[in-house]
């Protein structure tokens, strides 16, 4: 069932009018079938493998829970982890493994061949078991005490608004939330509505419109302009893809919020950054940080020396490249961005401080400095932790200092959705060394946009229609976009169009969490224009959302 | 809303109203005599007086003002007195609510308005067919020939024969317009007749070949022109819902919504022609490029069965209604490209042609005009699989004359005679 379906509306309707007449015992017990039934909707056989991973993990926290001897803790997380990693690999990555190292050994003149498995991605497999792993780790390192409760236990795994495609909600998060009796709050349910419509506008009118373009011009062995207007095409896959996942999390969401239940928040202004740390602040939060803490972090983060620092970032984001999907075309974007990272780590290690100190020797100096050489300057209280959705912060504390002040659970323990991702709180406290100008910030958003879309070029070429050589097609885009167009091509005005409506949505984005504090003439504009462009400009062809397939 | 301009607000469609009755007559000759000629250029053949033609329009500018300045007052007090009750938290509800409603009905009296339709002509070929339809539609009204001719049917009426070439045989006494929706059967004729319903249209010419019958019993058209009143219809014919299941939904859904049904002007107007041509160009991109090749694969779907009885079912109820309406229908026995005919299994247009001559001879406000009335197309005729090229077309156009003028007036003798 997918949330731009006829289906998927009659089933929120059954599903909120039985809601809305239970107990609370029962409206999880509801929640947690309704859940399944979403899932199995798509395919029954693969609700036994999301059973199978809620219970592993359901019982494995249990005993480590239970468990005092630590070799024995360990190896409870250890057959969690294999179990769950296994499932992934089974299905998701088996198929790329076996083909690549049979292309490689056929290189080497040796003829092997591996059983290649012929079975359909059980859709959101990466999400919930990112979600049930995430649960047995905090349990493992004590930041969590595990539920005895199966049904809350299963209900947070399967919760149907954000199952099959995120946000990656903690357990922290999410269980307190399935076990205590939920609120509806007026306001929240306004919210939700809102963040509802707004999902749809993102889903049907941005994301599927800019997706007949790409859909088009992506899928032919050869690039479909022989200049400039190729950026055209990468634009409109930049704007389609953050339309289709921002879109679908604001229907999460929104959809959790009329029942009471507050998700985090996936996406802020991700085109709207000037570096690829505040990106990946802005951009799938919810994998980020879950990369951060369950990946970055336990490898050694940002404490054991700037080698091992790249080392780290580079892993990472290969493993959060490999997450997105089984093909060479996704470790490379996850290079590409794990490269970014590293870049932007090496331009503070080694350039920027003596720029600065060029430039405005004195100014904030102290706490750069420091900053850089991992001291624990800023000893912030608990409060005005917030350290939210970063992968690489270089200019914050908790990330470049060695002193560890918090650990990373920790931050998430203390993190309410609202609270942790207010960017603005940060701002208060950390003082920034060089503001930037206005005009300064716009060409570093230009460039850093560019940027970015040279890295959806690698990501969409993962997708590219069998039989296209992605290497070949990715090489021939490039030389194509460097080429002085002649003049340019009409799809253009479509796309800016779109793009606009995307960045205003991104510019807008804090606003666009708090509908119910907006004035009622705003509020009813609003909801006009957004059913009116979604009936009018949408597109209805039951389409997918593109991150099922991960 | 600061007093004077709700004061302003209420009376526009007065002003609107007054302007019209003492500047419309005046602009529209001032404007026709500095651009009338461009003007009628731009309409193709649509209408051929600029300055009554702009007249018209002003009238339903200020008819669309009044419209809006109305339903805005409606929608207020509706939603003030829904919300009476509500906590301020919930305000924002009834007033979308009623405001939606508000530009539903907005759209649905606008759209009986030429005007409405001009701000999304992009131009010629470039137009949606919804819109062009509209405009074709509502033009035909305005022209004060007494005799006017229907071309309804596929896309292949608009590729065999030429509105203009016979609107310049016939002079001012019989106008031609081709209100065509591309891949239309013969149950979307029914559903053009219910458009037409209210309307001077003396004679009805449709290009009928095999597509028509046999290749699938629900056009593309009924997405568009379907609705709740549709439904016991085609029940009786015995219509199955399955057979085009979204066409028939997305017609309802418009008929109730009418922002969904003008779904395709809109973004063509947003977004660019270009943008909500892309799938089709995609699409014709991943047609074979060898006709043999596209032939032999469209074959596959014309077929003698329960939908080619439902379309001939369908083409006799359209007959008789138009008997009923005292509308002459001329239906000509078309082809397709000999390229496709070829790989068709000849029973289905034997089939076709003993169903036209029965229907002809049981209706007598059906002329038929068979195969030897006509001028026979080759391969080297035809762009595609269907449609014929613009000199054949010409060709086929010019052939016509003759032969319709004749046929229109013995039907008019013998309607005279009978009256």
């Amino acid at each position: 069932m997918v949330f731009n379906s006829i289906t998927f509306l009659i089933f929120l309707a059954v599903v909120l009018a039985l809601y809305y007449r239970l107990s609370h015992r029962f409206q999880n017990w509801m929640l947690l079938l309704a859940s399944y039934l979403f899932y199995g909707w798509w395919d029954y056989r693969f609700l036994s493998l999301l059973l199978f991973t809620t219970f592993f993990d359901y019982f494995c926290a249990l005993w480590i829970d239970g468990e005092t001897r630590p070799r024995r803790r360990k190896l409870l997380l250890g057959s969690s982890m294999a179990v769950n990693l296994g499932v992934l690999c089974i299905f998701k990555y088996f198929g790329f493994f076996a083909q690549t190292l049979q292309t490689a050994f056929a290189q080497l003149g040796i003829g092997l061949s591996f059983p290649i498995l012929h079975v359909v991605l059980p859709v959101g497999i990466s999400f919930y078991t990112f979600l049930s792993m995430s649960y047995t780790i905090d349990v493992y390192r004590g930041e969590l005490k595990p539920t005895r409760n199966p049904v809350d236990f299963m209900l947070y795994v399967a919760f149907f608004p954000h199952l099959v495609a995120g946000p990656i909600v903690r357990a922290s998060i999410l269980l307190p939330q399935c076990q205590k009796i939920r609120k509806i709050i007026p306001q929240e349910v306004a919210n939700g509505i809102w963040l509802m419509l707004m999902g749809y506008l993102k889903k049907v009118v941005i994301a599927d419109r800019l997706g007949q373009i790409t859909t088009w011009g992506f899928s032919r062995s050869v690039p479909a302009f022989a200049d400039a207007n190729s950026w055209l095409l990468v634009y409109a896959f930049a704007f389609q893809i953050y339309g289709d996942f921002a879109g679908y999390s604001d229907i999460a969401r929104g959809v959790s919020k009329l029942m009471g239940f507050e998700l985090v928040e996936n996406f802020r202004a991700p085109y709207l950054v000037t570096n690829p740390a505040e990106f990946w602040r802005h951009w799938h939060i919810s994998l980020s940080t879950w990369l951060r803490d369950y990946l970055y972090i336990p490898l050694g983060g940002n404490r054991d020396g700037r080698v091992k620092t790249y080392r780290n970032l580079m892993t990472t984001m290969l493993l959060g490249g490999l997450w997105h999907g089984a093909g060479i075309a996704y470790v490379l974007w996850g290079l590409y961005h794990g490269s970014l990272l590293a870049c932007q780590r090496l331009w503070h290690d080694f350039v920027a401080p003596r720029l600065r100190s060029i430039r405005t020797p004195g100014t904030h100096c102290d706490l750069t400095v420091a900053q850089l050489h991992g001291e624990p300057v800023l000893q912030r209280p608990v409060g005005a932790l917030t350290v939210a959705g970063s992968l690489e912060e270089p200019e914050s504390t908790s990330w470049s200092a060695s002193g560890q002040t918090l650990t990373p659970g920790a931050l998430v323990n203390q993190s309410t959705a609202g609270a942790v991702q207010d960017p603005r709180i940060a701002h208060e406290v950390v003082p920034q060394p060089n503001r930037l100008s206005l005009l300064a910030r716009l060409i570093l958003i230009v460039i850093f946009f560019h940027i970015t879309c040279l890295g959806w070029l690698l990501f969409r070429a993962g997708s590219l229609p069998a039989g296209v050589d992605q290497f070949h097609f990715v090489l021939s885009f490039l030389r194509t976009m460097i080429v002085l167009p002649t003049r340019i091509d009409p799809i253009g005005q479509g796309i800016l169009v779109l793009g606009a409506a995307s960045l205003f949505f991104q510019w807008k984005y804090d606003s666009m969490n708090h509908f119910s504090r907006w004035r009622t003439g705003a509020q009813v504009l609003a909801v006009i224009i957004a059913l009116t462009a979604i009936l009018s400009l949408g597109v209805f062809e039951g389409s997918q959302f593109i991150y099922f397939q991960f | 809303m600061k007093p004077r301009a709700f004061i302003a607000f209420l009376l526009a469609p007065l002003i609107g109203w007054a302007a019209y009755a003492l500047l419309a007559h005046r602009v529209a000759i001032m404007f026709s005599q500095r651009w009338g000629q461009r003007l009628v250029r731009a309409g193709d053949g649509k209408f051929s007086d600029a300055a009554v033609f702009l007249q018209h329009r002003f009238y339903e500018g200020a008819w669309l003002l009044t419209l809006t300045v109305v339903l805005t007052l409606a929608v207020f007090a509706t939603g003030a007195l829904l919300a009476r009750r509500l906590t301020p938290i919930w305000k924002w509800v009834p007033f979308s609510l009623t405001g939606f409603v508000g530009v539903n009905v907005w759209l649905k009296f606008a759209s009986a308005t030429c005007l409405f339709w001009c701000l999304f002509w992009n131009g010629k070929g470039t137009t949606n067919n919804l819109t062009q339809f509209h405009i074709k539609l509502l033009l035909m009204n305005e022209n004060p020939a007494p005799m006017k001719v229907v071309l309804a049917g596929s896309s292949q009426v608009r590729a065999q024969i030429d509105s203009r070439i016979l609107n310049s045989y016939f002079g001012s006494n019989i106008f031609t317009t081709e209100l065509h929706f591309p891949g239309n059967r013969c149950y979307d004729l029914l559903l053009l007749d219910h458009k037409l319903q209210g309307r001077k249209a003396d004679v009805i010419l449709c290009y009928l070949s095999e597509l028509n019958f046999f290749d699938g019993p629900i056009g593309d058209g009924s997405a568009f022109f379907f609705n709740f009143r549709d439904l016991p219809e085609l029940c009786e014919l015995g219509g199955q819902l399955r057979w085009s299941r979204r066409a028939l939904a997305y017609g309802l859904l418009g008929e109730t919504l009418p922002v969904f049904w003008i779904r395709e002007p809109i973004p063509e107007r947003f977004l660019g022609v270009e943008v909500t041509g892309i799938r089709q160009k995609g699409r014709d991109a991943a047609l074979a490029s060898d006709l043999e090749q596209r032939a032999v694969e469209a074959a596959a779907g014309y077929r003698a069965d329960a939908g080619s009885d439902f379309s001939f079912r369908a083409f006799e109820v359209f007959v008789a209604k138009c008997r009923a309406q005292h509308r002459t229908v001329i239906a000509c026995c078309g082809q397709l490209n000999p390229i496709l005919a070829r790989h068709l299994n000849p029973a289905l247009r034997a089939q076709m042609r003993a169903f036209l001559r029965n229907l002809a001879a049981k209706y007598d406000n059906l002329a038929l005009l068979d195969e030897g009335d006509l001028p026979i197309e080759a391969e080297s005729d035809y762009e595609d699989l269907t449609h014929i090229t613009a000199e054949a077309r010409i060709r086929f156009t010019e052939a016509l004359e003759p032969v319709l003028q004749r046929l229109m007036l013995s039907k008019e003798q013998i309607r005279s005679k009978a009256g």
